[in-house]
């Protein structure tokens, strides 16, 4: 696997542009094949969790838990079947707190939280697929914001 | 990672590669994460982590080491805050981000080779 992408300075400033982390992975299946199985829920919850739930469609529910159990939550920005998927998401650590205090309350707290946008691209290879991930940090520069409050309707039309 | 990422992550003093290096574990990337809320001791640390005090104070060492935490004497406990600037939170960042995905890009390899 190779890791690229770790481009930002430790001397300069706060630049979201480059805060980013990609990584590519040659897969020995055909491409058609290496997407099901990013998008359909038995693949889904292969890679993304048990309980992961990722709609591949625009404006689509992505839900997942990271190793340490917090949850991920987004939506998808973009679909373009076999190649491209592209989804914003953020952690809903705050969300979590609420609802263990109160959960029949709302699910997530007001706050804003930062968001990622994740770009994952399939491209053909001779020896498979070559599946390359970037998820880019996305802040008030960028002015991207997640509402903390879960997916809307209104990110869906950011960042395609 | 390709011969290509070197000219970006060495650097003169090869300190990106000391800060990678430290946060390459994931308890110290926790430490990262607590104290990017504010200054705490490696007492208060152990108290929000499954390590105990022991534990905390060598990886504080680890990350005073990387440059990512200083500390200040405070009686008889020492307190520490991430260094000024965004390179710690940065590269907790892209520590944690990166073995998210390799994780994730395994289990999807396996998915694909059952």
């Amino acid at each position: 696997m190779r890791n690229s992408g770790v481009s930002h300075s430790a001397a300069g400033g706060h630049m979201r542009d480059d805060e980013r982390v990609v990584r590519e992975i040659l897969i020995p299946a055909l491409r058609e094949d290496a997407w099901r199985a990013v998008t359909e829920p038995d693949g889904v919850a292969a890679w993304l969790g048990g309980d992961a739930v990722l709609e591949p469609r625009p404006r689509g529910t992505v839900r997942c838990r990271r190793a340490d159990g917090t949850r991920l939550e987004g939506v998808v920005v973009s679909v373009t079947a076999p190649i491209r998927l592209v989804l914003l998401w953020a952690e809903a650590r705050r969300g979590a707190a609420a609802e263990q205090r109160d959960p029949s309350g709302p699910r997530l707290a007001p706050e804003l939280v930062e968001a990622s946008r994740v770009e994952i691209v399939l491209l053909e290879d001779p020896e498979g697929t070559r599946l390359t991930v970037t998820e880019s940090r996305v802040g008030a520069e960028g002015g991207w914001f997640l509402p903390a409050t879960g997916p809307t309707s209104a990110l869906a039309g950011a960042g395609s | 990672m390709g011969p290509d990422d070197r000219p970006e992550r060495g650097g003169p003093d090869g300190r990106v590669d000391r800060v990678f290096t430290a946060l390459s574990d994931p308890t110290r990337r926790a430490v990262v994460r607590l104290l990017a809320d504010g200054p705490a001791t490696a007492t208060e640390l152990s108290e929000r982590l499954p390590v105990s005090r022991q534990a905390v104070a060598k990886h504080l060492s680890a990350l005073d080491e990387a440059g990512l935490v200083a500390s200040s004497r405070e009686g008889r406990e020492v307190r520490y805050r991430l260094t000024p600037g965004p390179m710690a939170e940065v590269a907790s960042w892209m520590a944690e981000v990166g073995a998210e995905w390799d994780r994730r890009l395994q289990a999807l390899r396996r998915h694909l080779s059952r």
